[in-house]
């Protein structure tokens, strides 16, 4: 993946058992965590990677 | 707010001040990479020091390695996970023991802890996805930094400023301390890693995990820089307020271990980081 490249979170989205709410807190918390990068406009790979990771598991 | 700048001469003197990591801990360290060290060594060296052999043993007996019976002594532990584990083993154990919380400067002792622990166990996973030396991967995150304890602990006062500067303003904790003290927690533990005699390849680990494209190559450096990241995204500090620095571009590029790499990192440390933490009492 290069850095421009973000994985589709799409599948995720759709089959990770989580209701609508749970994927939205999860995406929040890791929009916080990632405040910084998010802010200054930068694409960032590990972020989406992460919220992928979250979204397929049930780990929170 | 007075000047709270710190000259480099007036580091390196303050430096000396700080605890000193055990003997075998140091030489241990100093040793990652050497293959010709042996087992026989390392026991005699640590039944020197029966509270860092009972620290080892504990986490010997996690269930981190996974062990089917109890390991009861240094060389036994020796003969069943080898002298690599075991080195890495007390490393750990003696870090991880050798720093007094700093009073009342909202230094997060705790998190700190859990932090390095949780970028040592992502710099071992990272490190084998990229086929690199996982001892030393593990001892990158562990110390990378290492920076930021011995400013609490030598320049308390200051540092108490920095971390209420950093809240205050939303920064990332390298910002604050460049802003106020003029350096920053990663070079801080480079001296301190110099000082205490490290092998060259963690002192550089350790100097540029936030800058790593001013190294001349990815390598370790990269790598402490990805495992301090990856520690972060997945919160393993337990602070609500915890940042990710960014990660310029052409690191990733270098440093990409793959996406089922990084979904196997992630699901590895999240399997382990309890245990590991519990074993080494942080």
């Amino acid at each position: 993946m290069t850095p421009d490249q973000t994985p589709d979170t799409t599948e995720d989205l759709a089959s990770s058992g989580h209701t609508k709410e749970q994927r939205e807190q999860i995406k929040l918390q890791l929009e916080h965590r990632f405040r910084h990068i998010l802010r200054s406009g930068q694409v960032s790979p590990l972020f989406h990677l992460l919220l992928r990771y979250k979204l397929g598991n049930c780990h929170g | 707010m007075g000047d709270l700048t710190i000259a480099p001469d007036q580091f390196k003197a303050r430096v000396r001040d700080l605890p000193s990591l055990p003997a075998v801990v140091m030489e241990l360290i100093a040793s990652l990479g050497d293959e010709s060290l042996s087992s026989e060594d390392i026991a005699v060296k640590l039944s020197r020091d029966p509270a860092l052999s009972a620290k080892t043993l504990r986490m010997a007996n996690s269930s981190f390695y996974g062990m089917t019976r109890q390991i009861g002594s240094i060389p036994e532990a020796l003969t069943i996970l080898g002298m690599r584990t075991v080195r890495t083993v007390v490393v750990a154990a003696g870090v991880t023991g050798s720093f007094k919380a700093p009073q009342d400067i909202g230094f997060e002792f705790k998190g700190f802890w859990r932090h390095a622990v949780g970028a040592a166990l992502c710099g071992q996973a990272l490190a084998r996805e990229l086929k690199m030396d996982s001892d030393i991967g593990f001892a990158a995150g562990l110390l990378h930094d290492i920076g930021r304890i011995a400013l609490a602990c030598s320049y308390t006062e200051v540092y108490g400023q920095v971390l209420a500067h950093q809240r205050e303003n939303d920064l990332l904790l390298f910002e604050a301390e460049r802003s106020l003290m003029g350096m920053d927690h990663a070079s801080a533990g480079a001296r301190i890693a110099e000082h205490w005699r490290f092998s060259p390849v963690i002192v550089e680990a350790i100097e540029f995990h936030h800058s790593p494209e001013m190294h001349h190559g990815p390598g370790l450096v990269g790598l402490a820089h990805l495992a301090d990241a990856f520690a972060h995204a997945l919160g393993l500090s337990g602070q609500t307020d915890e940042t990710v620095p960014p990660t310029p571009p052409d690191i990733w590029a270098a440093m990409f271990p793959g996406e089922d790499a990084c979904m196997s990192t992630f699901a590895q440390v999240q399997t382990q980081f309890e245990n590991v933490c519990q074993a080494l009492q942080v």
